[in-house]
């Protein structure tokens, strides 16, 4: 699933409107999500703090999982040589100095910058001082709390850029931030299209021993054993139905205590590399 | 094919460069050969390398380049499970770290969090620090492909220069690539790592076939390299032991093994922790849901099987070439 965090309403609306999104209601940070629920999207707030807060709150209430794709999706300043919507490779927060990598695994459309993360909007003069660089406020705590959660490949940064930089919050108006966005839709719905399609990793967790490992007198220790047994079983392309049907024909199984047990996971271990 | 092998970068599509190497001939020359990739400036390569949750088999479908200068350990001491070939004092150096072809059964898999790949572009430290010791044998391709790589990194040539220019120390460099042509030298054992096809397609993803790596060994030692074979690691599957006869029957039909140096022979062992790690990556491995035998804090296959594939082993290649040729790790 995708799960998309934008900071404010207004650089959502465009996401909302294109992928048909419903409110879902929540709180402290609302938002949105679709008809098939493959897609999730979340208000964050304006800034870091919050953007990690949110990323958290909705890991632990939705229950993220490593398969599921996190975005970052939001407005950026940028030198007068920016123009467009970037994905992110590398995210260096402007207070500390940390920076952070997301895989680049995924082949988009998009164009790749780096991003400072800031406390206060950049000014013309800080975008002018780095014309290559972009300057937004979520990117680095959205990252902080991202990366607790997932594998750097399943985190990504779309930032389409609004300005050169403000010195004054006023001229940062909500109908800039959308259009920004709005400009660049085809451009990040056709990133958000690959993340789609990524197939979600097969989870294959141990397998469920249960009556089996009665059958074994399983300790848990041995239990474990016989769980790798399967697994391998399965993993080999052989049947272990059969070899434990042999060994209930050969009186082996069910054992009748725990050393019997041990001796029957032993002698299935043995068939199983004959 | 999977449906979404159009949504992933090509190799090498991206490449880190620390500060500190942006200004390496190494650097300048890799970067010239990967004319298309997207190029991130960081710090040091720990950021990207080592970074937490990292997907290592997801990242094996898209592996970046890491470009950085080694200032830490350059050369190591052989760990005890390697083969030192009763010769000399073993050493082993990592000029690179990973490998561009996927082994399911690779310790990479399990020593590193990532499959991007590390070049260190300052091999003089790596030269100075070698020729400061006395009458040594080193493996220089032991956590990576040198040769496999070499068409990107050139570090393959770089130690084949090295080995010319230093004729007293012993150089190994161990490949399952299949390259074209190679310089031989009196001091510089290829070792090629040859595997069942059986083995070769179900376990080595991205790696050249058999044949073709029997090509490269026939063109070797018709140059007049020094060649090593390994049989190592021999993989348990089904049907092992006519899958192995007939892999040194085929080896023997294309190859003097007369004229091979030595071979070497060893089944799969790996490091405990290694295993649980690449476990816990590859839930649906054959190689690595073998039910091992746990001692000393290595995997490796129950005692009579692994006599078994290894006294196997050595008595059909011993139909072809002497014993004292064949080492074992054991
Ligand atoms: S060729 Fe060697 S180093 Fe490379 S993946 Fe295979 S086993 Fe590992």
């Amino acid at each position: 699933m995708l799960y998309i965090f934008t900071a404010i309403y207004c650089e959502a609306e465009p996401l909302i409107k294109r992928y048909d999104l419903s409110p879902d209601a929540g709180y402290p940070f609302g938002g949105f999500v679709s008809s098939d629920g493959r897609i999730r999207l979340i208000l964050t707030g304006i800034g870091k703090t919050l953007a990690s807060a949110a990323v958290a709150h909705s890991c632990a209430r939705y229950r993220i999982s490593s398969d599921d794709i996190l975005i970052n999706i939001g407005t950026c300043g940028g030198g007068t040589a920016r123009t467009g919507a970037y994905l992110i490779n590398k995210v260096i927060d402007g207070d500390s100095g940390r920076t952070f990598y997301p895989d680049m695994l995924y082949s988009t459309p998009l164009g790749e910058s780096a991003i400072t993360t800031v406390s206060v909007f950049a000014t013309p003069d800080d975008t002018a001082a780095d014309e290559l660089m972009l300057w937004d406020m979520e990117a680095s705590g959205f990252c902080d709390a991202a990366r607790l959660f997932v594998p750097p490949h399943r985190i990504v940064l779309i930032k389409a850029v609004s300005d050169n930089g403000s010195d004054s919050k006023k001229d940062l108006d909500g109908e800039l931030l959308n259009s920004a966005v709005s400009r660049n839709l085809d451009d990040i719905a056709a990133a958000i299209e690959v993340f789609l399609k990524i197939g979600e990793t097969a989870v294959c967790g141990m397998s469920d021993t249960g009556d089996l490992a009665e059958e074994f007198k399983c300790s848990e220790t041995m239990r474990s054993d016989l769980e790798k047994l399967i697994i391998y079983c399965r993993n080999s392309g052989r049947d272990h139905v059969e070899i434990i049907d042999g060994m209930r024909r050969d009186g082996i199984l069910p054992a009748a205590h725990r050393n019997a047990g041990k001796g029957a996971l032993n002698e299935f271990r043995r068939r199983l590399l004959q | 094919m999977n449906s979404d092998a159009g949504c992933y970068n090509k190799f090498f599509s991206h490449v880190y460069v620390e500060k500190g190497a942006l200004e390496y001939p190494d650097t300048s020359a890799i970067l010239g050969r990967l004319p298309y990739a997207e190029v991130v400036c960081i710090d040091h390569y720990k950021d990207v390398f080592n970074r937490s949750h990292q997907d290592a088999i997801a990242q094996k479908r898209s592996p970046a380049m890491i470009l950085a200068v080694n200032s830490g350990e350059l050369v190591y001491r052989g760990a005890p499970v390697c083969q030192s070939f009763g010769q000399r004092e073993f050493y082993y150096t990592a000029s690179s770290m990973n490998c561009s072809f996927d082994c399911e059964y690779c310790f990479l898999k399990g020593m590193y969090n990532t499959s991007n790949i590390v070049c260190f572009v300052n091999l003089e430290d790596y030269e100075r620090e070698i020729k400061k010791l006395s009458n040594p044998y080193v493996c220089v391709s032991y956590d990576t492909d040198l040769i496999g790589l070499n068409s990107l990194t050139g570090q393959a040539d770089r130690w084949v220069e090295f080995a010319s220019e230093n004729p007293e120390i012993l150089i190994e460099m161990r490949t399952k690539a299949a390259p074209a042509k190679l310089t031989p030298l009196p001091n510089l054992i290829y070792a090629f790592t040859l595997s069942p096809d059986e083995i070769a397609s179900r376990f080595e993803k991205n790696v050249p076939p058999l044949r073709a790596r029997l090509k490269a060994v026939e063109n070797a030692i018709r140059d007049g390299c020094t060649v090593r074979l390994c049989f190592d690691p021999m993989i348990y599957v089904e049907g092992w032991k006519d899958i192995y006869t007939g892999l040194v029957d085929q080896v023997a039909d294309r190859i003097e093994l007369g004229k091979v140096k030595d071979i070497s022979v060893g089944t799969f062992r790996i490091s405990s922790e290694y295993l649980k790690k690449m476990r816990k990556q590859m839930p649906r491995s054959e190689v690595c849901w073998f039910p091992f035998t746990n001692a000393g804090g290595y995997a490796s296959y129950p005692e009579e099987l692994d006599n078994e594939m290894m006294d196997h082993m050595c008595s059909v290649i011993g139909k072809y070439v002497d014993e004292g040729r064949i080492f074992t790790w054991r």
